[in-house]
């Protein structure tokens, strides 16, 4: 049986002015699935995120979010009540910490909204109210169990902007993963890390795909990541949607290799380049 | 860095020319020439020997400078940043005892042997510009909101408690929660609109309130009595007791029978002394607290980054109103002290230069930092006031180390953050490689 | 209708001078985004040395006001330039990586610093001058009251265009605008295709300067009175203009300037003269409410 449907994008499309940087998308992303949306530079996938959490306006489309609570469409709502209501959380291409406050604080920074509530504005916790600080007893216990998940505990009162790169791709996943949401979008969590990194993320994204049940969306380049650990793959071009379908269907579809590596030469190579191509063939391996 | 760049006499004392040649340019215009009232209007009358001072001043300093940095320097800058990192360090772990100490110093002064009527009227300007300074810390300094028109909210608390007190014959403890409500309100109105603006923007935003509330007050005739200000404003009894006066109204006891100690006017000034010392403590016993609540922290992610904090579900432009609103707050409070303690008021107390005042000290001090707001005020409040016989070149001096603190350490005096929150021990790591 | 014909022409007048002060402001925050407090004392400053030029050719014997202006004018743009030059090395050149408040804060204190530095070397008391360029057209006459374009405001008007199309050509037509450009846009990679990211920086505060200056001589020519105090009232008015306009448009600075000068002229004459100040204020925080980037500004498309 299929999982149940998480996020229903219809007829998303993104114009800026006389741009179209969006055209027409609709795909469908699930609960307990990660979904990978992947295409050459400039295909719009930063875009598509960036109307799933209210930085952009879409021009046209419906964005429903499936939540326990009912129906939540994104396209409506503004930025901060994405995350507060729909549970939709994300990271950044250039990530976005807080870079003078520590790694455990940027993690209770993610609880606000919670903490809000229980301190009832502040004013709970001005009087140091029990209702305030076992609130405040919790955040720190998931903040915590999110540092261990990413290997940080030992690191919690680190400045975050002190921190190597790879600890801080990772500390921006597990503030998202605070925020106790249930679509999780990352916007190429890969992005330089080495081969190491990049195996300990893919374990990470499917331990909170497997242990958490939320959905994962992914925007992705680096490959080893997305097919390995992808249950579904979107790909973009020019903003348009040209595949959708397991990693194995979108690898050997015709059009996603084409949009990746262009279409074979037909013409033939000037003579001189011919020539020297050539005589270097017959160059350096010779015995 | 050792030794291993040779001393170039040469290029030292053509750069110390080259600098005085400016010098000399800058000076030239309006140094050497001089605009003289004659009776035929203005004349201008040479001053060139000025003009050559000012040359001479500035390559010799020049050179000294240069000698300085080329041959004592090297040798020595590695002890000097070496113990002045060292010193940064032991001043961040105890900085807490060290701002115990400066309460403590302050609560026991009015009893030290230095006080006298002078000391005690010095410290509680002092203490109203810390006060200031700590209740734009919230706004500038956590939130990040670049806020130069501060003085419009102390203005509105004084002359709101100008008003009451005249008008309606409240105390003082009824009020000064109003006028800091009031304050408040005015800032939740003004910040509503424009705290969404960019930071520059919301700079020359506040600036322009500032004076359009000092215009406002100037020319409001009726409401204000315009530049004649508000006179007779009540002094302040303690609780509403006692009064602190020689002879007390019909059927109140003054200070001085109740506790049966001769008359002095000195008391008057410990207790507006320990007024404005406890008004300056709840602001920053408050500021302090916050910070560790969940709003404190959304201030000082705001001012990391906004754009992080809406996608965590912070809401920008409330958490942004909340440190604005508090803000104008505390200052009406500090505005009704200064209100009660001169017994008027007129807007002349409350020019841009008072919001820049306070803002420098703030960023001087080092954002965020509140002892470092105790240091800057004292640089930039109290000395002036102790060299008043320099009076004129008071302001001068004034800008000056404004520009020269900042260029020496751009970040304040004392700029380092101090986690609301700690798994370990702090002696811990903080991964500072 | 001619009482507001002649507000017209009076607040077009002032609207360039504040425009030639927006454009430094405009240029600086373009560059290195951030505000020149003490623009408005370069302003002052040009103005003061304008007077004592004028006072002292004429006390030399010279009478040819045409000569008197153009020495004038030199005299303010050069020493003016060396002071917006030096400002930026002193306060603002060492601050250049460090965080958006700590620029601000020595612009400010450089600005205190200017004002009373010639508040001491040259008293507190106003200057005044005996108006140099005196006479003008009437343009036409009705009920007793004539509307008049006089000389004056003929030589500033022009002047200004003049200048205006000199530093638009220089903005995009010259390598220099180029590199000024190329350093809006991003100032490291600039730095790393060859510009000299330094000398463009002080050219901009020179350029600037120089524009105050003249505004400078406009304006002790035009009030007849000047003090070591104008240039902060100028400074804040200038730079709503700039912002008005649109931050880092130099179209939208003059315009911002015309509009200033346009809402001063006429609040002043129609409503109340009291409030005049704040009447610029305040039309700028409703434009920036609607629009938060000013007339001319480009929308900030939030890149995240």
């Amino acid at each position: 049986m299929a999982n149940a449907a998480l996020l229903d994008v219809e007829h998303l499309s993104m114009h800026f002015g006389g741009l179209v940087a969006i055209d027409d998308l609709s795909f469908v992303a699930r609960e307990r699935e990660i979904t990978a949306i992947i295409g050459p530079n400039g295909a719009g996938k930063t875009t598509v995120f960036n109307c799933l959490t209210g930085f952009y306006k879409p021009t046209v489309g419906r964005l429903t979010l499936h939540h326990p609570e009912g129906k939540r469409y994104l396209e409506q709502m503004e930025g901060f009540r994405i995350p507060r209501h729909s549970g939709v959380a994300r990271t950044f291409q250039n990530i976005r910490l807080f870079p003078q406050m520590t790694v455990l604080e940027n993690l209770i920074v993610a609880q606000h909204n919670m903490l809000m509530k229980a301190s009832a504005f502040s004013l709970a916790g001005l009087f140091g109210l029990a209702r305030y600080r076992n609130a405040e007893k919790e955040a720190v216990e998931l903040a915590k169990y999110w540092l261990d998940k990413v290997g940080m505990l030992d690191k919690a009162d680190w400045d975050a902007g002190n921190l190597p790169y790879g600890d801080q791709r990772r500390l921006e996943i597990a503030r998202a993963m605070c925020v106790e949401p249930r679509l999780l979008c990352l916007d190429e969590p890969a992005a330089g890390l080495n081969p190491r990194e990049s195996l300990e993320l893919n374990e990470l994204l499917m331990h909170i795909r497997d242990s958490h049940k939320i959905g994962l969306l992914l925007i992705e380049h680096d490959m080893s990541v997305v097919m390995e650990i992808s249950d579904h793959v979107i790909v973009l071009d020019y903003g348009r949607m040209i595949a959708d379908g397991t990693p194995d269907e979108v690898k050997n579809d015709p059009s996603v290799i084409k949009a990746y590596l262009g279409e074979e030469e037909d013409e033939e190579l000037p003579e001189e380049v011919a020539r020297d191509l050539a005589e270097n063939q017959g160059g350096p391996n010779d015995a | 860095m050792g030794g291993g760049r040779e001393f170039n006499a040469v290029a030292v004392i053509k750069d110390a020319g080259l600098t005085a040649f400016v010098i000399a340019a800058l000076a030239l215009p309006l140094a050497g020439f001089h605009l003289a009232d004659s009776p035929t209007g203005l004349s201008v009358e040479l001053r060139m020997d000025w003009v050559g001072y000012a040359a001479a001043v500035a390559f010799f300093g020049r050179l000294a400078i240069n000698i300085l940095q080329g041959t004592l320097l090297p040798r020595y800058a590695e002890g000097i940043s070496a113990g002045s990192a060292r010193f940064s360090h032991a001043l961040q772990r105890y900085m807490f005892w060290i701002g115990l100490v400066l309460i403590v110093g302050a609560v026991i002064l009015p009893f030290s042997p230095i006080a006298n009527r002078y000391v005690l009227d010095l410290t509680i300007v002092l203490l109203i510009y810390i006060m200031l300074g700590w209740g734009l810390n919230i706004v500038v300094g956590l939130a990040g909101l670049l806020d130069l028109g501060y003085v419009a909210f102390y203005a509105v608390g004084a002359y709101s408690y100008a008003l009451l007190a005249t008008h309606f014959d409240l105390s003082f403890w009824i009020c000064l929660p109003l006028a800091g409500i009031f304050a408040a309100t005015f800032g939740i109105i003004l910040g509503f609109p424009v705290l969404r603006l960019r930071g520059d923007y919301l700079a020359i935003v506040t600036l322009g309130f500032g004076e359009i509330i000092r215009v406002v007050l100037l020319n409001w005739y009726t409401l204000t009595n315009g530049p004649d200000g508000i006179s007779g404003i009540p002094r302040p009894s303690l609780f509403g007791m006692m009064e602190f006066t020689r002879r007390p109204k019909e059927g109140e006891v003054a200070f001085h029978q109740f506790f049966d100690i001769p008359y002095s006017s000195e008391h008057r000034f410990v207790f507006w002394y320990f007024l404005i010392l406890v008004l300056a403590l709840i602001t920053n016993f408050v500021a302090m607290r916050l910070r560790r609540l969940p709003v404190g922290r959304a201030w000082e992610a705001l001012r990391e980054d906004e754009i992080a904090c809406r996608s965590l579900g912070i809401n920008p432009t409330n958490t942004k109103l909340s440190a604005f609103a508090l803000g104008a707050m505390f200052a009406g409070f500090a505005g009704s002290f200064f209100a009660t303690r001169q017994g008027f008021i007129s807007p002349e107390s409350f020019t841009f230069i008072e919001s820049a005042i306070i803002l420098a000290i703030v960023v001087l001090g080092g954002m965020g930092s509140q002892v470092g707001v105790v240091i800057a005020a004292i640089i930039l409040v109290l000395i002036p006031e102790l060299i008043r016989e320099l009076q004129e070149y008071r302001m001068l001096a004034f800008g000056g180390v404004m520009v020269l603190i900042m260029v020496w350490r751009p970040r304040g005096l004392l700029a380092f953050r101090e986690p609301t929150m700690r798994l370990y021990h702090p002696d811990k790591d903080r991964g500072e490689g | 209708m001619e009482y507001f014909l002649q507000q017209l022409i009076n607040g077009l007048t002032l609207g360039a001078i504040y425009g030639l002060i927006a454009i430094g402001y405009t240029m600086v925050y373009g560059i290195i985004g951030m505000i020149n407090f003490a623009h408005g004392e370069i302003y002052m400053i040009g103005a003061f040395i304008s007077l004592i030029t004028i006072l002292l050719l004429g006390q030399l014997g010279f009478t040819s006001v045409a000569l008197i202006l153009m020495v004038a004018l030199a005299m303010a743009m050069v020493f003016a330039a060396t002071y917006g030059w030096s400002v930026e090395r002193t306060a603002y050149r060492p601050l250049r990586g460090a965080p958006r408040l700590s620029p601000l804060i020595s612009a400010i204190g450089m600005s205190i610093f200017l004002q009373n530095y010639v508040q001491l070397l040259q008293g507190a008391r106003v200057k005044p001058l005996q108006p140099l360029i005196k006479g003008g057209f009437t343009l036409m006459e009705s009920d007793g009251f004539s509307v008049t374009l006089s000389y004056l405001q003929i030589v500033i008007i022009v002047l200004t265009v003049i200048l205006m199309t000199v530093f638009s050509f220089v903005i995009s037509k010259t390598a220099l605008g180029r590199a000024q450009r190329a350093c809006e846009q991003d100032r490291t990679m600039a730095g790393l295709v060859g510009v000299n990211v330094d000398r463009t920086i002080s050219l901009t505060f020179v350029m600037g300067a120089a524009l105050a200056a003249v505004a400078g001589l406009m304006v002790t020519l035009y009030y007849g009175v000047i003090d070591f105090y104008i240039g902060f009232l100028a400074g804040i008015k200038a730079f709503t203009a700039a912002v008005l306009g649109g931050i880092g448009s130099l179209p939208g600075a003059m315009l911002g300037g015309l509009l200033i000068g346009l809402i001063e002229a006429f609040w002043s004459a129609y409503f109340t003269i009291e409030y005049k100040d704040v009447a610029a204020f305040s039309i700028l925080v409703i434009v920036l409410i609607f629009r938060p980037t000013g007339i001319l500004g480009k929308p900030e498309i939030e890149k995240v």
